[in-house]
């Protein structure tokens, strides 16, 4: 099997439900250091992404473009940019392909982080939701199938959320704050772990689709 | 922390019908209405000026279109940038077939989405510039200017380069001022008392009754210092000293804006100013059209910040032009 439009809808939906749950979760993480509303914001932003039809889209390429569309009239926070950022690049990846093979996806959030980087004129290594991305692309290399694409992208979430947690933000507002910032989590990188781990979970035991 | 609000989910766009309200000159564009901008026909020909932000910071950004200034401002809900739509649409209501200059504050999210609106711009054959506000002294080294907030000083920028473009210039003309502006402009500021974003559970930062933090940004991002208060003389000799430190070669006029970031009365905003002209003449500089009030605030945070411009003799013919918007009439 491969991604299609119904595994991006199917995954749009699980993490829109997801958000109920997660929503203070973000919201605290942010909190500590900043305006404490990464969760409303992703909250809002992916149920924007869930009232899309993507669905019924042409292909691919044209699923992620309006799920970018629509989420560029949701939000003008930095992390919903970069997430825009993630859908503009997968659309043009995807032009006109109906599914996307799982051992493609690693090269697909590669080339999102490079993305992202270049949008948000990121480094690696800075503690920012572009070293999840990176943690990810790794992972997924060679993975053949979903569920073992979902057992590798959750144990790079715990994996990197770990390694970077004692470390100091060089980025954004949380590099002012740099030596509070030791001993937590970026809110943009676990906001990465736990979309990745619901969707992990959910895949990993079969769950039914959410919409 | 009370708030004269309904939900606070509609905060930003009852703010915004009520701004029109009061303000025919000012409409709201776009799909959204998240853009601002006059109400009058932009001219053709003419070189357009906008900026965007957050919301929470009245009279800027939004408060600023009006002749002389900016033709249109994207707006974001509070504190976080305007979306790439709203960039969109203000740069298509300040298009005249001249160019746009993007002109905003050093923000993350403001600039990558001003960015992408200009990327869809030039698809649509819409030439930009972009120019970051910096002048906040407090939030980087001399050396890493370039990665200092904008602050209030903005609004120089905003009125140089709305001046010129007014009077015809080109696009790189009116990118070259507003930057030369931005260059040559020094802000800092001290808060007293946090603010709180509309349906937050608490306050944006918290700071004992007794305490001052110096060089705080206008998201009460950490400044240099927080100590106990100390009388305001001794404050702005210290604000003074730390912006004239940075004086560029040859400067011996400057305008001055002494601000209120949202509760600080006019009363001790003239304390303060009496104290910076004190100062600023014993320095040797010359006064031009001092500025004091709230222009750029942070909701309810007390407190206040000082802003020089050092002018030259393009710049400060351009701050006396005309120009007339809600906040600030010259001429």
């Amino acid at each position: 099997m491969a991604i299609t439009l119904a595994t991006l809808a199917d995954a749009i939906a699980r993490a829109n439900a997801a958000m109920s749950g997660l929503t203070d979760v973000l919201n605290a993480a942010d909190a500590k250091l900043g305006d404490g509303d990464t969760g409303t914001m992703l909250a809002r932003l992916i149920g924007t992404f869930a009232a899309v039809d993507v669905r019924n889209a042409e292909n691919l390429g044209a699923g992620f473009m309006a799920l970018a569309k629509a989420g560029a009239a949701s939000t003008g926070s930095s992390l919903g940019t970069l997430i825009i950022t993630a859908m503009m690049t997968a659309g043009k990846a995807t032009t006109g392909k109906t599914e996307l093979a799982w051992p493609d996806l690693s090269g697909l959030l590669a080339a999102i982080r490079y993305a992202a980087m270049a949008r948000g004129k990121a480094e690696l290594g800075a503690k920012t939701i572009i070293d999840g991305l990176d943690a990810l692309a790794s992972s997924l290399a060679g993975k053949t199938d979903a569920a073992g694409a979902a057992i590798a992208a959750e144990q790079a979430m715990d994996a990197v959320l770990a390694e970077f947690r004692n470390r100091p933000s060089a980025m954004g507002r949380a590099r002012m704050f740099a030596e509070k910032s030791v001993g937590l989590d970026d809110p943009g990188m676990l906001a990465l772990a736990e979309i990745v781990r619901t969707l992990a979970k959910t895949t990993q035991h079969g769950a039914t689709p959410v919409a | 922390m009370k708030k004269l609000i309904n939900d606070p989910a509609n905060y930003v766009d009852e703010m915004l019908d009520g701004l029109c309200l009061a303000h025919p000159g000012l409409v709201r564009v776009g799909d959204d209405r998240r853009a601002i901008a006059r109400s009058t026909k932009m001219r053709q020909g003419k070189v357009g000026v906008v900026s965007g932000g957050g919301s929470g910071h009245l009279p800027l950004f939004t408060g600023y279109v009006g002749k002389g200034l900016l033709d249109a401002c994207a707006i974001g809900n509070v504190f976080e940038g305007p979306t790439i739509n709203s960039c969109q649409d203000a740069i298509a209501a300040a298009n005249g077939g001249a160019g746009v200059l993007c002109l905003f504050g050093n923000y993350g999210g403001d600039k990558m989405n001003f960015e992408m609106a200009s990327e869809f711009a030039a698809m649509d054959g819409v030439e930009t510039r972009t120019v970051l506000g910096t002048d906040d002294i407090a939030s980087a080294k001399p050396e890493e200017s370039q990665k200092r907030r904008g602050v209030a000083g903005l609004i120089f920028a905003y009125k140089a380069a709305g001046a010129l473009a007014e009077q015809g210039a080109n696009l790189d003309e009116v990118a070259t001022i507003a930057q030369k502006t931005v260059d040559r402009t020094r802000t800092i500021g001290v808060a007293l008392s946090s603010c709180q974003i509309p349906g937050a559970a608490g306050p944006n930062f918290t700071i004992a009754d007794d305490e001052i933090e110096f060089g705080m940004g206008i998201h009460g991002e950490p400044g240099i210092w927080r100590h106990k208060i100390r009388p305001a003389d001794e404050l702005v000799d210290e604000m003074i000293s730390l912006i004239l430190a940075e004086k560029p070669d040859g400067a011996n006029r400057v305008a001055v804006l002494v601000n209120s970031l949202g509760s600080t009365p006019f009363e001790e905003l003239f304390i303060l100013y009496r104290r910076a002209a004190q100062q600023l003449d014993a320095a040797g500089l010359t006064i031009v059209n001092p500025l004091i009030g709230p222009y750029v605030t942070s909701m309810e945070m007390g407190g206040a910040s000082i802003s020089l411009c050092f002018l030259d003799n393009e710049i400060e013919p351009l701050l006396a032009a005309p120009a007339d918007c809600p906040f600030w009439k010259v001429g």
